[in-house]
C-alpha cells in the first residue's frame, strides 16, 4: 500500500440529544488547517446536500448541523450495513479575535467547508 | 476506563481478556476506512444496490469494475490543499487511494448498473440474474383440494 494514504476516524456518535424524529446524530469528522489570518474548518458530513447544512454562532460557540436524507431504496431491502445513518452535528468555541461577522460555510460533495477570518 | 468482567470474581484471566479484546478491536477500526469505504448492500426483486459513503471525492475520481460477481470501486480522496506556513489543529478525515472488492451471492451484471452519486454517497446497482431472481408461489390451502 502507497503511504501517502491517512487514515481516517470513524463516525461517531455525539453526546448531544437524538432528535425528536428518531435519527441518530453523528460527530462529524473534522479538519482544522490555520493559515495565516485565517481558519479552515472542514466538516465531512456523507448524503447531506447543499441546502441540509447550518452553521450557528451562538455566544462564541460555532455549531454545524448536517440533515442526511436517508436513501430508501424503494423496492429494495438492506442486507448489509457497515456504517449507521443519520445526521451530523458538530461545535467549537471561537477564540475572542475571530471576526464574527465574516464566518463563510460551502458545501461541496458531502464536506462542509467554514471559512472564519481572525484579524491581525 | 471500567471493565465490567473483571468485577466478576470467577475468571481469573478476564481483566487480560477484555483487555486484549479492546486492543483487537482498536486496531481493527483504525485500518478499515480509508483503505476501504463502508458500504450498504441493498437486495431487490430485480438489483442490487451498493452504496457507499465517500463524502470528499469528485465525481470523476471514482470507478466501478465489473467481474462476475465482484464489483470493485476504485478511487481516490485527495489531500487538502494546505498553504506553506499553514497549521493543522485536527485531521480526521482520511485520504489516499484506496479500493474495495465487493461480494455479492449471486453473479451480476452490469447491464442495468448505473452509479449517479447523490449527495456524496456513491450507488452502484447491478441486475439479478433471471435465475436467481426470487420467485413468489401461492400456497393453496388443504381444505380447498378437500372439498372439490
Amino acid at each position: 500500500m502507497s503511504t501517502d494514504t491517512t487514515q481516517a476516524s470513524y463516525k461517531i456518535l455525539t453526546d448531544a440529544p437524538e432528535g425528536t424524529g428518531g435519527v441518530r446524530v453523528y460527530r462529524a469528522l473534522t479538519d482544522i488547517v490555520e493559515a495565516h489570518q485565517d481558519i479552515s474548518l472542514q466538516f465531512e458530513m456523507p448524503g447531506a446536500g447543499p441546502g441540509d447544512a447550518a452553521t450557528t454562532l451562538e455566544d462564541r460557540v460555532m455549531t454545524i448541523r448536517g440533515k442526511v436524507e436517508q436513501i430508501g431504496a424503494r423496492d429494495r431491502e438492506p442486507v448489509c450495513a457497515e456504517h449507521g445513518d443519520g445526521d451530523f452535528e458538530q461545535a467549537f468555541a471561537l477564540a475572542d479575535d475571530v471576526d464574527h461577522v465574516r464566518i463563510g460555510a460551502e458545501m461541496r460533495n458531502g464536506v462542509l467547508t467554514a471559512s472564519l477570518a481572525c484579524p491581525p | 476506563m471500567l471493565y465490567p468482567t473483571y468485577l466478576r470474581q470467577n475468571d481469573p484471566v478476564a481483566l487480560a481478556r477484555s483487555m486484549l479484546r479492546d486492543l483487537v478491536r482498536g486496531c481493527r477500526l483504525v485500518q478499515s476506512r480509508a483503505a476501504s469505504p463502508p458500504v450498504k448492500i441493498w437486495q431487490g426483486q430485480q438489483t442490487i444496490a451498493v452504496t457507499a459513503e465517500r463524502p470528499g471525492t469528485e465525481p470523476g475520481d471514482v470507478e466501478i469494475a465489473f467481474k462476475a460477481n465482484f464489483p470493485t470501486l476504485f478511487g481516490e480522496r485527495r489531500a487538502l490543499q494546505v498553504r506553506e506556513g499553514a497549521r493543522r489543529h485536527r485531521n480526521e478525515r482520511g485520504y489516499g487511494k484506496f479500493s474495495r472488492v465487493i461480494r455479492l451471492t449471486s453473479a451480476a451484471s452490469d447491464d442495468k448498473g448505473d452509479a449517479p452519486m447523490t449527495s456524496w454517497v456513491l450507488r452502484v446497482v447491478v441486475a439479478r440474474p433471471e435465475e436467481l431472481k426470487r420467485e413468489k408461489i401461492r400456497i393453496k390451502a388443504a381444505w380447498q383440494g378437500l372439498e372439490k
